[in-house]
């Protein structure tokens, strides 16, 4: 038999994973326009709807984001998030000359072990900092007027800071992520992944 | 069938009566509602009366208090107790007169003192010099505030008396007041009463405030959303109500709003809280997001989009420094136009102006009360240009709200020597040393000093810039004019220059905007070069490996 036949095809982003990767998807590239929009970079929908709604559907994303958490630590999925620092080098070798000399990429995604170590990093910054700091600066924002009378804080400036830096380094890796899913067997394999669920894997011998 | 007809006949008195009702809100004149007494068939006002202070006598006959209320106000005493007067060596003085009878200066003609056709304006009779007798009833100008007929104006040469006899003016006819038909006429003061005064202060229409002109006495809709007849057809006294002549409103030493809480009928709150909150409140959008503004925000800064909406200029500019040139040994005038409108840019009396309508407001911290500085008040001349009259407030401040206002631009005399602003003698004969005679400064600023009581001037002075502050909170516009978001959440926004806040869409911190640019932009070369490199690699692999096959 050729070579071909130690693949198989498998289930690996599950219903529920590949909605909620969308609807936030869609959310964060909404939450960034208006959120921009907002820090007068640019025009777009208009301030006043862009303010309204950017509060409405920061509201909605963050209870798909508790969603998001119960579905990871129910399922068990949060093991997939652990950091390991074995194979991070060979990763950025991988990434950085590798790739470049037609290597195979070092790690074998499966079910079990979805993410190569890089990822694993990247996505537990991004998933367990990145997106509850941007929810809670982003609740701050919205209460401050709340907050201020309270006495709690009596300036913006922090915590509109805060979010801000949070925006950029969130659009950064998106423009990261959006060139990284061009590295599976295709180009094209990771996103056909991400709708389908199906992804080609290599058969492992037991 | 008999119930149809009962329903139809009781539809059709219901549509009667809508319609009748709708009828009388809308002629109805709110400021003279409800009269119980009609002052036409009163006798003792049915008089030949030759002196208007006669018929101020004619009304104290029932009116008996009317005049010793009118004396204790501000409109008679054009002056209010003051704390707090600097007056240098960090010595201040408290229970000072302050107004334009005493102590009170502006920009425009600086003082009225010693130019007694300023009290062309006083709510009362002869006022021509120190010697007026501010206790004597029948000084008292009841007429100017309840006129109805339009017809009594005051005149300046006669110190506030009304024209008695048909008197050329500037090349107009002033026509000579019929008394009787006047004193017939009296009743709550109406728009134009006020305005006559309110609207043409500073020497003309529309030069002072801002956003009090004489287009408020029948402004359209989208000038003024509550004065307009078109509809609510508010008087002046709607929202500075009146009680035994005690009129509210902000004046030296007085806060305009006590808090921005709704009245809700609380008494002891009328002719204390002028503001848009008292009937309002301090929610009154339909959006949390607008809402959220109201903390620190007026009302007015966006409900007012600009200043002199109504197709009369305002002054923004007067420099009194080059006063006095002459053309051929002439004083002269200069026209230019501002904002479509012909107005003077130069007069050889006043010196050089610059006006404006639909001119955008500036933004300041405010809080009812504005810091009157006096002729008394020891100025730092290198701190020019001097805030007159600054409003106080910051962020911090729970009471404080950004507000809109003319910030009047002036460029006066003061005194070199004791660092004070000096009055200006106007108005006179030759010999008085009036600058619009003689066209000296030397003389009028002696003679203005000497008629203040600054006996302190030894004759050295010099030009200073000032800043007059006048709080924009007429000519509310329509809803849908108001101030766009982005005229304030934008990097060129109204209130650059309010720095002691964050505010969104304007603000941003450098760093973050550094990490940004590198994080996106860097981010977004470095995949693309990554990409390229990818590809390029990929098509000499593919390549050698075509050369390999075919050795």
């Amino acid at each position: 038999m050729s070579k071909q036949s130690t693949s198989k095809i498998v289930v690996m982003f599950k219903r529920f994973e590949r909605f909620w990767h969308w609807a936030q998807a869609l959310m964060i590239l909404f939450l960034l326009l208006t959120g921009l929009e907002m820090h007068g970079l640019f025009v777009l929908f208009g301030f006043g709807f862009a303010v309204e709604n950017h509060n409405i559907v920061g509201f909605i994303w963050t209870g798909l984001v508790v969603l998001i958490y119960t579905w990871i630590l129910t399922t068990g999925e949060w093991q997939q998030y652990f950091p390991t620092l074995k194979g991070v080098e060979g990763t950025l070798r991988f990434y950085l000359y590798g790739v470049f000399k037609g290597e195979k990429h070092p790690h074998h995604m499966s079910v079990e072990d979805k993410f190569n170590p890089l990822q694993r990093l990247g996505y537990i910054a991004i998933l367990f900092g990145l997106l509850p700091l941007q929810v809670i600066s982003g609740f701050a924002f919205f209460f401050f007027p709340e907050l201020r009378s309270m006495g709690i804080i009596n300036h913006v400036d922090y915590v509109a800071l805060l979010h801000t830096f949070n925006a950029y380094a969130l659009l950064s890796f998106v423009v990261i992520h959006l060139y990284m899913i061009t590295f599976g067997d295709k180009l094209t394999s990771h996103i056909k992944a991400m709708i389908t669920g199906n992804e080609r894997v290599k058969e492992t011998d037991k | 069938m008999k119930y149809k007809r009962l329903l139809l006949l009781f539809f059709i008195g219901w549509a009667c009566a809508s319609i009748a009702s709708e009828k009388v809100t809308e002629n109805k004149d709110v400021s003279r509602a409800n009269m119980t007494a009609d002052h036409s068939k009163f006798a003792q006002l049915d008089e030949d009366f030759d002196y208007a202070p006669d018929v101020t006598l004619a009304c104290l006959e029932c009116h008996t208090e009317a005049a010793k209320q009118v004396h204790q106000t501000f409109h008679w005493k054009w002056a209010a107790k003051v704390d707090g007067v600097d007056i240098g060596d960090g010595k201040t003085l408290d229970d000072v007169d302050v107004g334009k009878s005493k102590n009170g200066f502006n920009n425009y003609c600086v003082a009225a003192r010693g130019n007694e056709s300023c009290t062309q304006c006083h709510t009362g009779y002869g006022w021509r010099n120190d010697d007026f007798d501010k206790e004597e009833e029948e000084n008292v100008d009841c007429l100017v505030c309840h006129d109805g007929t339009g017809t009594y104006k005051k005149s300046a040469q006669m110190s506030g008396h009304p024209y008695y006899e048909d008197t050329m003016l500037g090349g107009i006819l002033q026509p000579a007041v019929d008394l009787k038909v006047v004193a017939k006429s009296v009743g709550a003061p109406k728009r134009e009463n006020c305005l006559s005064c309110h609207a043409n202060g500073g020497g003309g229409n529309g030069v002072k405030h801002g956003d009090t002109d004489m287009s408020l006495v029948d402004p359209v809709h989208a000038l003024d959303v509550h004065m307009s007849p078109e509809k609510l057809n508010f008087s002046c006294q709607t929202c500075h109500k009146t009680s035994g002549h005690e009129i509210a409103g902000r004046y030296n030493g007085k806060k305009s709003f006590i808090d921005h809480e709704k009245d809700m009928g609380r008494i002891e709150r009328d002719g204390k809280n002028v503001s848009c909150e008292s009937c309002h409140g301090n929610k009154p959008h339909e959006t949390r997001e607008i809402d959220n503004h109201t903390s620190k925000v007026a009302c007015t800064s966006c409900h007012i989009p600009e200043m002199a909406r109504g197709g009369y200029l305002t002054k923004l500019s007067w420099d009194w420094s080059t006063a006095t040139k002459m053309k051929e040994g002439k004083p002269f005038t200069e026209e230019k136009v501002f904002d479509g409108v012909e107005a003077h840019s130069y007069m050889s009396k006043k010196g050089t102006f610059t006006w404006g309508r639909n001119v955008t407001p500036e933004y300041r911290w405010y809080k009812g009360e504005l810091e009157q500085k006096t002729l008394l008040t020891v100025i730092d001349p290198n701190k020019a240009p001097i805030d007159i009259n600054p409003p106080t407030g910051n962020y911090n401040d729970p009471d404080a709200r950004i507000w809109p206002f003319k910030v009047h631009r002036g460029n006066q005399p003061y005194d070199t020597d004791n660092n004070r602003i000096l009055p200006i003698k106007l108005y006179g004969k030759k010999g008085t040393g009036a600058l619009w005679t003689e066209y000296d400064w030397a003389k009028a600023l002696e003679a203005g000093a000497k008629l203040n009581e600054l006996d302190e001037y030894q004759g050295n002075f010099d030009f200073i810039e000032t800043n007059g502050y006048w709080p924009i909170k007429h000519m509310v516009a329509p809803a849908e004019d108001a101030v766009q978001c982005v005229a304030c959440h934008a990097r060129d926004s109204r209130l650059n220059g309010l720095n002691d806040f964050y505010l969104i869409g304007r603000d941003s911190n450098f760093w973050i905007e550094l990490f940004g640019l590198l994080a996106v932009v860097g981010g977004l070369l470095g995949v693309m070069g990554h990409g390229a490199l990818r590809y390029f690699s990929a098509i000499r692999r593919r390549n050698q490996h075509q050369g390999d096959d075919h050795e």
